[in-house]
């Protein structure tokens, strides 16, 4: 009888860490993948950062008003920024994370340092929001929106 | 053989146009989702408005440059939002939607017409990004995030 309980009781505990410690694992994964995103577009490395986008990714991005749907057209907008640019440096300020079952944010603000091939350097302020889903155990990255710090 | 074939091709069949059917369920409720906030909002309601969205959503609006998190906060930028405006109206332009696995994304342009008590009318044009989690077979708001579109000079 004591032995079922302790069983019993074993259960509760376990049922009621276990969706923590998953949360928590989730956590840690996505900001791994957010970290390793930002690693490869400061290193200027475009198809590992689209590799691990997802193929249907949408973009509102700063360098064109206009949404940027697909691997491949988020790869063509990299390439011809990195060959615009000597060095791009995108840093987050203060990134915050939120893990909502199977879907994911990765928000804060940011500062994007450029240094291009003419002209000054210049230094761009603002607001981001990347949209994760898991798939297949894996986190992918569907959706970005940036917006500069213009106007406040 | 040919009979095992046939059964696998009918079974793939099967599975593809079941898949089809419940994608356009899950993307017709998630525009439903969508266009009842936007309603909600336009009309100033303040309950409907609060209603899909998940306790520890992200919101990055226009008239503030920090992010509001939670419901809590954004159940008071948006009674600041009614509070100051005797009149506003949010009008997608161009709505597209997807969906990823169990996310949701609606994303498109924008225009709002505001006019301030005693003030004149204001507009602004600029895109938005709305992410969306299943829960419970319902559409959750997680995430808005609003950027204006600056206006041509010269």
């Amino acid at each position: 009888m004591i032995c079922r309980q302790v069983v019993l009781a074993f259960a509760v505990i376990t049922l009621c860490f276990a969706p923590s410690v998953v949360r928590g694992d989730d956590l840690a994964d996505l900001r791994a993948v957010f970290d390793k995103d930002i690693r490869l577009f400061n290193a200027h490395n475009k198809d590992a950062f689209v590799a691990s986008a997802h193929d249907d990714i949408i973009l509102f991005g700063i360098l064109s008003p206009f949404a940027v749907k697909g691997k491949e057209a988020l790869r063509q907008l990299m390439q011809g920024y990195f060959d615009d640019h000597v060095r791009v440096m995108f840093t987050p300020v203060n990134p915050e994370f939120f893990v909502a079952g199977t879907s994911a944010l990765a928000w804060g603000h940011y500062t994007i340092a450029e240094q291009p091939k003419v002209g000054p350097r210049e230094t761009i302020h603002g607001r981001y929001t990347f949209t994760y889903t898991k798939v297949d155990g894996k986190w992918l990255l569907v959706a970005m929106h940036l917006s500069p710090l213009q106007g406040y | 053989m040919i009979h095992r074939r046939a059964v696998l091709v009918l079974a793939m069949m099967l599975f593809s146009c079941v898949s089809s059917v419940a994608y356009g369920q899950d993307l017709a409720a998630l525009k439903a989702s969508f266009n009842t906030e936007i309603d909600a909002l336009n009309r100033r309601d303040l309950n409907a408005t609060l209603a899909p969205v998940h306790d520890k959503m992200v919101l990055f609006g226009i008239f503030s440059p920090f992010p509001i998190e939670g419901k809590e906060g954004f159940q008071q930028a948006v009674q600041e939002y009614f509070d100051d405006y005797e009149r506003a109206i949010f009008r997608p332009i161009d709505p597209e939607f997807k969906i990823i696995g169990t996310t949701g994304v609606a994303w498109g342009n924008f225009r709002i017409a505001v006019k301030l008590k005693n003030g004149p009318a204001k507009y602004f044009d600029g895109r938005y990004l709305f992410t969306y989690a299943q829960s419970d077979g319902k559409w959750v708001i997680i995430s808005m995030h609003y950027s204006l579109l600056q206006p041509l000079v010269g």
